[in-house]
């Protein structure tokens, strides 16, 4: 009789359907695995506050407007992942932060070559204002690079992501700001996948 | 009334099994990709839709819808992604049929749905998440039997070795290669790649990939057959001068014959014991129980013999049936332009197979790095992608 229940309750938890619902982008996802989630993308944009308050960029000796360019990271890690939301989500905080003190542009993959050519430029005098910007560029450029250890024994993995940003002065080619954020998740693997 | 439970039961342990999904095959690329996406719009079930999008992407690659193929490859790797599983899922796949899990494939697919986003990305000029994909491809490789087998998936390393010298990479692309010829000695060609000598890497894939089978009690045991082809190897003259034959750099039974043992073997070959000894017992103890007039006795028998009906010890042979059997490589210096492109197959005796071969109009740019893949399909045919995607 307990064997029939049972065997009933399997078949009914095997039908049981499942309901989409709505969850914090903040939170760990159920079946998240050990790369980037949107979790990790929104705890990033918290690095646009310690940018604003360079005194760099919004300090009391800054006459004019600056302007920033912001490059996609540069992905060295085991997982693709689409470079240009961090990078977009970051601009977007940043925005919203800097209430029109900084002035920002983002960037594709493909501009990374302008970049030298820029500077090259800024070099023979092509500038727009006495703050140095090119007729296509920006004061600073902001940049990333992602990098990451990964590991796996049996039925555990595990990957610890360290994505460093850097705001970068091309003329003087100095890092006038850096700042990293680090994730390590450890995913278990199933039994039934074992 | 024994054959009545019989019949009940048999239907009960039947319907727990569910339908395996079996990608549908067509004489052409193009009716086997309209086929699998009239299959999606049909409805798979959810433990199917990674194994759905695997076949889906290669079909997609080899009617040149590369977007496409990459969409349904990155839906395939949210869930090859991870091996973790919900409480739900392992006690169904335990206790009823394996094949109630949801597919991530075995070390050599998850392999090969990363190379494919590999290949795709590179195609689109993203060789970061290129490299991305092959360092996540022999990451699961790593998952392989421990020892020799491990991360040995050479194509992988000489992918991310070619993409990392690109990139500027040098000492990377240095490691990979070397990676690749420790694993593929007889590759003449990984002993000195020389990716500056060569403006296009033209990847070709060859065969059938294995097939996955059941075998053992109950068909509780999975292996993997290989499929026999007439190709060997591939010639690639361009403006009818040859380039070479290509080189084989993996071999997919190879991969999938190695992967090693894994504890759900260990409890379907229990399931599988379980099941022969309640069924026998069951059978006993009604024949005894009738026998002796013990209603208890049938009762208890009746209980056994359901247990034994209700434990599904097959093994989960769902696997990707569009992969080839082998990946080659032979890298090309072309100068910029537009070209004749012959691919021919080739047999043992490195001599053209009549009939299968395919000229393709391809042009060249002046760039290093360019990447053109063929799939040689039965039926003589050869499916290629060549010039860069549109939009990049």
């Amino acid at each position: 009789m307990r064997l029939w229940v049972f065997s009933l309750a399997l078949i009914a938890v095997a039908c049981a359907k499942t309901k989409t619902g709505r969850v914090d982008p903040n939170d760990d996802s159920v079946m998240m695995g050990t790369g980037l989630e949107s979790a990790d993308v929104e705890a990033m944009a918290a690095l646009s506050k310690k940018i604003i308050s360079l005194p760099e960029l919004t300090g009391p000796g800054v006459d004019a407007i600056p302007r920033i360019a912001i490059y996609p990271v540069r992905n060295e890690t085991r997982f693709d992942f689409d470079s240009e939301l961090l990078v977009r989500n970051l601009a977007t905080e940043l925005q919203a932060n800097a209430n029109g003190r900084v002035r920002f542009v983002v960037r594709n993959r493909q501009d990374l070559a302008v970049l030298e050519e820029e500077r090259q430029k800024k070099r023979e005098g092509e500038y727009t204002s006495n703050k140095q910007v090119t007729k296509s560029g920006a004061d600073y450029y902001l940049t990333g690079v992602a990098q990451s250890i990964s590991s796996a024994s049996g039925k555990l993995e595990s990957d610890a992501i360290w994505i460093f940003f850097e705001l970068r002065d091309p003329e003087a080619a100095e890092v006038i700001w850096a700042d990293k954020y680090l994730t390590k998740k450890v995913g278990r693997a199933g039994v039934i996948y074992r | 009334m024994i054959r009545s439970l019989l019949a009940v039961l048999l239907l009960l342990a039947a319907c727990r099994s569910g339908r395996e999904y079996v990608a549908p095959r067509a004489s052409t690329a193009e009716l086997t990709y309209q086929a699998i996406l009239a299959d999606g719009s049909r409805g798979v079930a959810e433990e199917d839709e990674a194994l759905w999008a695997c076949e889906l992407g290669t079909a997609a690659m080899m009617v040149r819808r590369e977007h496409e193929a990459w969409e349904a490859f990155h839906m395939a790797s949210r869930t090859m992604g991870t091996l973790e599983s919900t409480p739900s899922e392992s006690r169904r796949a335990i206790l009823g049929a394996e094949s109630t899990k949801r597919w991530k494939g075995d070390p050599h697919e998850r392999c090969m749905a990363a190379y494919y986003k590999g290949i795709l990305y590179w195609r689109r000029g993203d060789l970061d998440n290129a490299a991305a994909c092959f360092k996540s491809g022999l990451f699961a490789d790593s998952y392989s039997e421990v020892g020799e087998h491990q991360v040995d998936f050479a194509a992988l390393s000489f992918l991310l070795g070619w993409v990392s010298w690109i990139r500027g990479q040098d000492e990377q692309a240095r490691f990979s290669f070397q990676e690749a010829a420790q694993h593929a000695p007889e590759n003449l060609l990984f002993d000195d790649p020389a990716p500056r000598d060569h403006n296009v890497l033209a990847i070709l894939e060859v065969g059938q990939g294995p097939r996955k089978v059941r075998r053992g009690a109950y068909g509780s045991m999975a292996s993997y057959q290989d499929i026999p082809t007439s190709a060997a190897a591939v010639e690639i003259r361009v403006d009818g001068v040859s380039q070479g034959v290509s080189a084989l750099a993996t071999d997919l039974f190879h991969q999938a014959t190695t992967r090693g043992k894994k504890t759900i073997d260990g409890i379907r070959k229990g399931k599988a014991v379980f099941k022969a000894a309640s069924t026998t017992a069951g059978i006993v103890m009604i024949n005894r129980g009738a026998r002796d007039d013990n209603a208890g006795l049938v009762l208890a028998g009746a209980g056994a013999l359901l247990a034994g009906a209700l434990t599904n010890a097959s093994a989960d042979v769902r696997y990707w049936t569009l992969l080839p059997a082998e990946i080659q490589f032979l890298p090309l210096r072309l100068a910029p332009g537009m070209h004749e492109v012959d691919v021919i197959v080739l047999d043992q005796s490195h001599r053209p197979i009549p009939g299968w071969k395919k000229t393709f109009r391809c042009r060249v740019e002046e760039r290093p790095g360019q990447l053109w893949w063929f799939r040689m399909q039965p039926g003589l045919r050869v499916y290629g992608l060549t010039d860069r995607p549109e939009g990049n």
